[in-house]
């Protein structure tokens, strides 16, 4: 599924103006904060293949100096992505957490280190969230689309600490009443 | 001498509640260093708002020791406790405490007009940190006519006017949505950044804590979380 968000976020950088793998990767790590890692290859293999489906062309015209090659959205790329915008929202997405296994496994086993675990995990979300809110401070007037989406990202990712502290609140007060606490 | 703004040593407090003493602060030792921006956090019941009013000399403790700008509390008179607590103190709260019949520059030159400065200057320094928080535009407009986020701004104004060394802020997004309290937050980290300011905040809410560089966290009376955020300046 990584894959095809992927894909969709090269067309639409290059449905802007052409370039090439690099500058796609830079715009990516831009978008997504940081947050989403992407390495080159990823950028390459995702171009290859859009390449033989047709929905991207090498830019011939304007090869860079240095022989890197050039790509740019073909008409059938631009609709791919129109209709990829245009599909319906997402699902909400599954809960599928390893901290959830490890939970109900303590509870079955060992509910006292139930509470040890929601206190090192809530440390553990309490610094990411002050990690991600300085590089929110850093941005610097986020100024423009690629500083907004930027700093979009990271409000999502601030989202999901505060989603995750606050089940964990959920599970504290849960599990202090379950052993009379 | 002093490497600390303020020091707790074993401070509790206990409040009456019928026949029974309730301990809201139980024997809590810390020190907060010079331009560090703390989040006390805890949920309602915590002592949070109580260590919070003991640090700032608001409340006075049952037992145990609290210095503040070097000044050891229990020495010092009530008048010359709001004197420190008015010359030396800022304060934000979470319902912004404006009066409502001034305007915003006149809430501003407020705490300067208390401390005997004359009229024009201290409509000078309120338009000053006015623009500080970048509301130079609403001097003019009284509390009702400005948005939540904006009161809450002018409320920081009034608080740096008198350029106190430490900021007191009770749950300063506690009444906004989240991009007004975002702003705030901002700004209450700017004071500290820029100006070295120490701020000191409580919440509850831990997108607001993020902002502080140490998390202190309440129950129970107790200290039960003291955690390095490692906040290096931005």
């Amino acid at each position: 599924m990584v894959g095809i968000s992927v894909k969709h976020a090269l067309l639409g950088f290059l449905s802007r103006s052409p370039r090439h793998g690099y500058e796609l990767k830079t715009e990516f790590d831009l978008l997504t904060g940081g947050l989403w890692e992407l390495n080159i290859g990823q950028v390459y293999s995702t171009l290859e293949r859009m390449l033989k489906d047709g929905l991207v062309a090498l830019d011939e015209g304007d090869s860079s100096p240095d022989d890197r090659k050039v790509y740019r959205v073909t008409p059938a790329g631009v609709r791919e992505l129109e209709d990829w915008i245009a599909r319906p929202p997402l699902k909400a997405r599954p809960v599928r957490d390893e901290l959830l296994i490890r939970m109900g496994l303590l509870m079955m086993h060992a509910p006292p280190r139930a509470l040890e675990l929601i206190d090192s995990q809530r440390r553990v979300y309490h610094l990411q969230m002050a990690e991600l809110t300085r590089q929110k401070l850093g941005l610097r007037a986020p100024s423009g689309v690629e500083g907004l989406g930027r700093e979009l990202a990271l409000d999502a990712a601030l989202a999901h600490c505060e989603a995750d502290l606050r089940w964990l609140e959920t599970c504290e007060a849960k599990v202090r009443r379950f052993l009379g606490d | 001498m002093s490497e600390a703004v303020i020091r707790l040593d074993r401070v509790s407090k206990e409040f009456r509640r019928g026949e029974l003493g309730v301990r809201a602060v139980d024997s809590v030792t810390l020190s907060i260093t010079p331009g560090e921006f703390v989040a006390i956090m805890g949920k309602s019941g915590s002592g949070k708002s109580t260590l919070m009013h003991l640090m700032s000399g608001l409340l006075r403790p049952t037992s145990g020791r609290v210095e503040l700008l070097d000044e050891d509390l229990s020495t010092l008179s009530d008048d010359q406790l709001t004197l420190l607590r008015r010359n030396r103190l800022g304060y934000v709260f979470q319902f912004f405490n404006l009066l409502p019949t001034l305007t915003a520059v006149e809430n501003v030159a407020l705490p300067l007009l208390m401390a005997g400065v004359d009229g024009s200057e201290a409509e000078r320094r309120a338009l000053a940190a006015l623009s500080r928080v970048e509301l130079s535009g609403r001097a003019r407009h009284r509390p009702d006519e400005l948005s939540g986020g904006q009161m809450q701004r002018v409320a920081i104004a009034r608080a740096l006017v008198t350029e106190p060394p430490v900021i007191f802020a009770d749950e300063p997004t506690g009444n906004l949505d989240s991009v007004a309290g975002e702003e705030v937050l901002r700004l209450l980290k700017s004071l500290q950044v820029e100006r070295g300011q120490t701020v000191l905040m409580v919440t509850h809410d831990p997108k607001a804590a993020a902002y502080g560089d140490r998390m202190i966290t309440m129950r129970d009376g107790r200290v039960i979380e003291d955690l390095r955020t490692g906040g290096m300046a931005v």
